[in-house]
């Protein structure tokens, strides 16, 4: 698993994009696991900077969805929900998916110190407006846009 | 201009039935010559053409010239669709369900407190909850949490937070019946259990303003408004409760959507039938969140007014702290219309738009029945606001709506680019406007440029007639979320 890390360290894994009033990620990853993991990366990234989250406990979640850009619109939408509620900031993620589509998950990460913590914006919801989930070289893409 | 467009006058703007199939009613957007030339280039047209495809739409899918790129339906947008045969659409009224604003008046002028601006809005910041990385004064029992969804803001007066005149001077008296806390989920609950009286960050905003020009002396005698008063505006919604019980409803009407064989241009124009089982189930739990900002904003009030009798060492009698009104605009409402000569019961979804009633119209309140419905317009933090009043030809034309703001003319990512380097913070304070905020990019986001210019806004529902300005406001002092 490091290694794979370490060799992650030097791709691009998301990248952050914008409509007129809100904010998005455009995702990649080389599985499909690989970019459920990295657009949870690019969500926390929009809440505050990673580097300053460290992995001190671990919260397993599930999500359930009739299609994959149903359960990618799941996935962050809990993160959201787990940020509000618990506080909680991820650092690092094991995403599996399953068939039917099921998505299990582990979560590292800590809760938000308002003294460590600098929170960049708050995100109010993740939208279905543009997003889309493809496939292509090998490469696996995805888009989401962010209601702020 | 091109010929998407159809100009009908100045300020009317259509688009044809014909320009996409699938649309049942043309569209009218409220837009000048200047501004329409952006609307073309966000292509939030496209928008408003998309859903004019929504089943039993009637008149016209609307913009107002706040117009902006949204999900689904524009940010800006007005739809009304038949109460028996039409749908219901949570994208026609956004994840901040209520998202709104309301406006207090005070005895203060802004000479008494120009100098002490820094300290006043230090104040406001500590008192008011902006609900980043800190919980709101209040943690609901889950009972806590039901009944307040039903009381709505008078929930907040029953526990002392203002008197039963707001209530008066609230759309809706602070609450829609039909909410029923059964049909929210209990992820909604979790959000909101600790967020009631938090301002929430985005655009949302306490600001400390003073009046700065009188267009309409009548009306502004009667809403007790004179120059060089200091007002205060509060922007805010439903927070995470109102979010989540949109993030639900979208995932049951997409599912639905098959079952009813609607087929849109857009998926977040997802939606069922009023009369659907999910159609009333989304309505319930709307009102619920409608229920839960109108305590919101009556929380933040009390709150501010708290701060302001704190920082400013005075007596509520000296302070003199009236709610002048409080309007929803991120709502679907039930109202009636008079549709080819018939009375027909409608649901008017008004997502950035905002109820604009007419004098005499029996929801408008006792005190406001000779000139209407105040209709409060923030603009953004560096330049000034407005007041208005609704009109019969609203009501006549536009559902009864006009325009919610300056509406975004650069996307965030641009702002923070366009920011980088500066200080946003610094720049205001040498304008005289002293901001203070709790997350970091928000407020480059927010920078002014970031937004139309709200007075070029506003002119158009002037002169289009659906609206009439009574006056402007300029800010002293913000804080943010």
């Amino acid at each position: 698993m490091r290694i794979l890390l370490k060799k992650r360290a030097g791709e691009k894994r998301y990248q952050v994009i914008g409509t007129t009033a809100d904010i998005g990620l455009m995702i990649s990853g080389n599985s499909l696991e690989g970019l459920f993991e990295n657009a949870a990366a690019g969500l926390y990234s929009l809440i505050t900077k990673p580097d300053r989250v460290r992995e001190r406990f671990s919260r397993e979640v599930s999500v359930e969805a009739d299609d994959l850009e149903g359960l990618l619109f799941g996935w962050l939408n809990k993160l959201i929900y787990l940020y509000e509620t618990e506080g909680l900031l991820g650092k690092n993620f094991r995403v599996r998916i399953t068939d039917p589509l099921r998505l299990e998950a582990v979560i590292t990460g800590e809760e938000m110190d308002r003294d460590r913590h600098r929170i960049k914006r708050l995100l109010k919801a993740v939208t279905y407006h543009q997003l889309e989930i493809k496939k292509g070289n090998g490469q696996w893409q995805a888009r989401v846009i962010l209601d702020v | 201009m091109s010929a998407r467009l159809k100009k009908i006058d100045d300020y009317r703007w259509e688009i044809p039935m014909t320009y996409k199939s699938g649309m049942r009613v043309p569209g009218l957007i409220y837009a000048s010559e200047e501004l329409i030339k952006e609307i073309e280039k966000d292509r939030s047209f496209e928008q408003v053409a998309n859903t004019a495809c929504l089943p039993g739409i009637v008149g016209a899918a609307m913009a107002m010239p706040d117009i902006h790129f949204g999900y689904g339906f524009p940010i800006g947008g007005v739809v009304a669709t038949d109460a028996k045969e039409g749908v219901i659409s949570p994208g026609g009224v956004g994840f901040d369900i209520n998202c709104g604003v309301r406006l207090a008046t005070t005895h203060l002028r802004r000479e008494e407190i120009s100098t002490k601006m820094h300290s006043l809005v230090n104040t406001l910041y500590d008192e008011v909850p902006t609900g980043v990385g800190s919980e709101g004064i209040l943690k609901l029992t889950p009972a806590e949490e039901r009944e307040l969804m039903l009381k709505g803001a008078r929930w907040m007066v029953e526990r002392g937070m203002g008197d039963a005149e707001d209530l008066a001077h609230t759309e809706a008296g602070g609450c829609l019946m039909g909410a029923n806390p059964d049909k929210v989920s209990k992820h909604a609950f979790e959000r909101g259990k600790k967020q009631a009286g938090t301002v929430g960050s985005g655009n949302h905003f306490v600001e400390i303003q003073y009046v700065d020009k009188i267009y309409h002396e009548a009306a502004a005698k009667v809403l007790g408004l004179s120059e060089g008063q200091v007002t205060v505006m509060i922007h805010s919604g439903s927070r995470g409760f109102g979010h989540q019980v949109c993030t639900d409803y979208l995932e049951v009407m997409n599912r639905a959507m098959h079952r009813y064989k609607i087929e849109l241009p857009d998926r977040q124009l997802a939606c069922a039938p009023i009369e659907s089982p999910e159609g009333q189930d989304y309505l319930a739990a709307m009102c619920a969140a409608a229920n839960y900002a109108w305590a919101n904003r009556q929380c933040l009030m009390h709150l501010t007014e708290k701060a302001m009798l704190k920082a400013l060492n005075l007596s509520a009698r000296d302070l003199g702290f009236n709610l002048v009104y409080d309007v929803a605009h991120n709502i679907v409402k039930f109202e009636e219309y008079q549709i080819g000569g018939k009375k027909r019961l409608l649901a008017v979804h008004r997502k950035g738009a905002t109820r604009a009633f007419p004098p005499h119209h029996p929801e408008v309140p006792a005190d406001y029945q000779e000139i209407g419905q105040p209709v409060l317009i923030p603009g953004d933090m560096g330049r000034y606001s407005f007041i208005l009043v609704g009109t019969p030809q609203a009501m006549k034309e536009a559902f009864g709506s006009s325009c919610h703001g300056a509406g975004r003319v650069m996307s965030r990512t641009a702002a923070l680019k366009a920011t980088r380097g500066r200080s946003v913070v610094r720049e205001l304070e040498q304008q005289g406007i002293i901001v203070r905020g709790a997350t970091q990019d928000t407020i480059r986001e927010e920078m002014p440029e970031a937004y139309k210019d709200v007075a070029k806004v506003v002119e158009v529902v002037h002169q289009a007639g659906i609206a009439s300005i009574v006056a402007r406001l300029k800010p002293l002092g913000v804080i943010k979320g």
